[in-house]
């Protein structure tokens, strides 16, 4: 298994569009093995930065819980009121960030034997030490500590609890459900333990956990400091376990985006999301406008629908500045770059045969002249911004001179002055090679006629230079122009 | 093949078949074997030409850098026409050589095929003794024409003054089609003809 093992592996540079080796390539191209398979944590966080595009499993955390549990298959068995406060969010910590649900932690802790137990006894330590170790987010935040656990008929909630461990897990579940007042749902609504009470005695109804001694509850939510307070992530994704006892303010829902996302007491927060959201709109509803205008054009020769061209990476509609034929992108580069007909038959376009200078990549398609105009100034203008690795800083020569679409300075950033682009070689008629470089008219005329001449032998280079520059432009193309 | 080639294949024969032209009769194209790389194709003679009435067969084979190099086509069937070889039924079209482009297709190709022989081009001929006749003599030309389209390409109308001549050569011993393509070539005079098959 030495050889191939690769071509299991989905290939990063097709992940993204951009494999040059296209089926060549010795990585698998199957779009099958993109499905992400791994739960991306910083979404479970509420905070993933790569949104719809992010190679990591984007799924609820409750759903993932589930899932797990209900895999397991094993008869699930819970830890009974599970120790409150810190003890309780640390487990969390130590499942990467909040990453399952409390149910699944929980069904997690008690898979070993005996491991109950000690979970009870220990909590505490067990929770320092795994909240020093990990720092979860949640453990991070200052503020984090839940509110104090409301103090419903704790003997009762024990002995539900403790039935509960031998009940299979479905059941529990339709116990949460049901009676979910009853039944703490969630470990940080669980009574605070306390050591030496034991599990079945109640505990003093004036219970305080750690963070509530510390930092008390009136304290944290001091009308001054409001603005301090962070916004829940898990609130602004969906929902956020801890419900209306959550330390971190719940936003407002936001009116375009539906997420409850803004600070209630940060009027600027609210009018930059605002801003954001409205901005996104905007580039979305562009986005789908072109869309629209792109979704059925087909490419005039491979006759395929540009946009659902199978490699990503070819999705490209190649713009020709003197018609309106829709070509993809690589076909029309291969038939420009085809050497086996005149440089008039390929510089032409494929449908109409109207001769083009350049072609422009375009992820739309453009038809309007006012909009093709303004995409082939911007893509002159970005690869004027690109340097021209022709000339390579000075270290080459580019046969383009002066009319060159790249930037031409040197290593110092100095501008290069460049004369007018180098004729090239071409065939003649009998096969013979012709140079068009270098030589001029006026080196084979004497000195007094070069002086009478100059006006002609001018005269004849700009008119040679307006056929050759035609071509040049695109000779420069195929290969320069790979990125838009 | 090259992907490319075959996906444009394919499609275009989903084109071809789904076009007004098939529903008229007037072109054709199928498979011969299953790699798409040999095609063969029929049109049938334009009308208010010589060859109205005839089914012509084209023997297409694909390169496999199509679409981006055109698709080399030559006659199965006979047939007498300044543009193509009356002995290999070569072709010559600018389009089938360096006027190719990337968007044209098998349709486009086959039309134009009749196009051309709705429209010889004489000075610029690929059978020299065809294209004379066709410039001294277009009467003959067109009897010819004619002849051979009712002989190769079971078109309707048949020329007996031409039937009687190639019958004659043939009764001589010589085979059919090397006593018509003799006397074609030599407007038709059993003497010329027959000087050249035993010459």
């Amino acid at each position: 298994m030495a050889e191939g093992w690769t071509s299991n592996v989905l290939c990063r540079y097709f992940m993204h569009g951009t494999c040059r080796n296209g089926t060549g390539c010795s990585y698998s191209h199957d779009a099958n093995l993109a499905r992400p398979t791994l739960p991306c944590k910083f979404y479970q966080c509420g905070t993933c930065a790569y949104g719809s595009k992010c190679d990591y499993l984007h799924e609820d955390p409750a759903a993932a819980a589930l899932r797990t549990a209900d895999t397991s298959g094993q008869p699930a068995r819970t830890a009974p009121a599970a120790p409150a406060g810190r003890s309780g969010r640390a487990q969390s910590g130590r499942s990467g960030g909040g990453g399952s649900s409390n149910r699944g932690q929980q069904n997690r802790a008690a898979e070993g034997s005996g491991q109950t137990n000690r979970s009870q006894t220990t909590g505490r330590g067990q929770g320092g030490r795994g909240g020093q170790a990990r720092q979860s987010a949640a453990a991070q935040t200052p503020a984090a500590a839940p509110a104090p656990a409301p103090a419903p008929a704790v003997s009762t909630t024990a002995t539900t609890a403790t039935e509960s461990v031998r009940r299979p897990m479905k059941d529990l579940k339709l116990c949460d459900m049901t009676s979910g007042a009853r039944v703490p749902v969630n470990w940080a609504d669980a009574p605070e333990f306390v050591p030496g009470s034991g599990l079945m005695t109640a505990p003093e109804p004036e219970v305080r956990s750690y963070a509530d001694v510390a930092q008390p509850a009136e304290s944290r939510r001091d009308p001054n400091d409001l603005q301090l307070i962070p916004l829940c992530p898990y609130a602004a994704v969906g929902k956020c376990r801890y419900g209306e006892h959550c330390a971190l303010l719940h936003g407002e829902v936001c009116e375009y985006c539906q997420c409850q996302v803004l600070h209630p007491f940060d009027p600027e927060q609210q009018r930059k999301h605002r801003a954001e959201c409205l901005s996104t709109h905007e580039r979305d509803m562009e986005h789908s406008f072109r869309m629209a205008k792109s979704i059925d054009k087909a490419c005039g020769i491979c006759m395929e629908v540009v946009v659902e061209k199978k490699e990503p990476n070819a999705r490209r509609f190649g713009i020709l500045p003197s018609c309106s034929h829709c070509f993809c992108v690589a076909c029309i580069r291969q038939w420009r770059s085809s050497s086996q007909f005149e440089p008039k038959v390929t510089r032409g376009c494929p449908e109409c045969r109207v001769h083009s200078d350049f072609i422009c990549p375009s992820r739309y398609w453009v038809d309007e002249s006012e909009e093709k105009n303004k995409l082939i100034e911007d893509y002159i203008a970005s690869c004027s911004n690109k340097p021209c690795k022709h000339f390579n800083e000075g270290r080459g020569e580019c046969p383009f001179g002066n009319k060159c679409f790249y930037r031409h300075t040197y290593p110092d950033g100095r501008k290069a002055e460049l004369g007018p682009p180098r004729r090239r070689r071409r065939q003649n008629q009998f096969i013979e090679t012709e140079l068009m470089s270098d030589v001029m008219l006026s080196d084979f005329l004497s000195d007094e006629m070069r002086a009478m001449d100059d006006e002609l032998a001018e005269e004849a280079i700009r008119l040679n230079l307006m056929i050759i520059q035609a071509d040049m432009m695109d000779l420069m193309f195929p290969s320069d122009s790979e990125d838009e | 093949m090259a992907n490319i080639a075959i996906s444009r294949i394919k499609r275009e024969f989903k084109e071809v078949i789904k076009s007004e032209e098939i529903a008229k009769s007037m072109i054709k194209v199928e498979l011969v074997n299953d790699n798409y790389s040999q095609l063969r194709g029929e049109i049938s003679g334009p009308p208010d030409t010589p060859y109205e009435g005839g089914h012509f067969v084209l023997d297409i084979k694909i390169p496999e850098t199509y679409p981006f190099n055109p698709p080399k086509v030559r006659f199965l069937t006979r047939i007498w026409h300044p543009n193509i070889s009356s002995v290999t039924g070569a072709i010559c079209l600018d389009i089938l050589k360096d006027q190719w482009a990337a968007a044209m297709t098998l349709r486009t190709v086959l039309l134009s095929l009749q196009a051309l022989m709705a429209a010889a081009e004489p000075d610029d001929p690929q059978d020299a003794v065809v294209a004379r006749q066709y410039k001294e003599r277009p009467d003959m030309f067109r009897n010819t024409a004619t002849h051979w389209t009712n002989k190769y390409a079971s078109g309707p109308k048949a020329v007996p003054e031409f039937d009687e001549k190639v019958c004659k050569l043939r009764d001589m011993g010589f085979e059919e089609h090397t006593a018509r393509s003799a006397l074609s070539s030599c407007e038709w005079s059993l003497e010329k003809a027959t000087e050249t098959l035993f010459g």
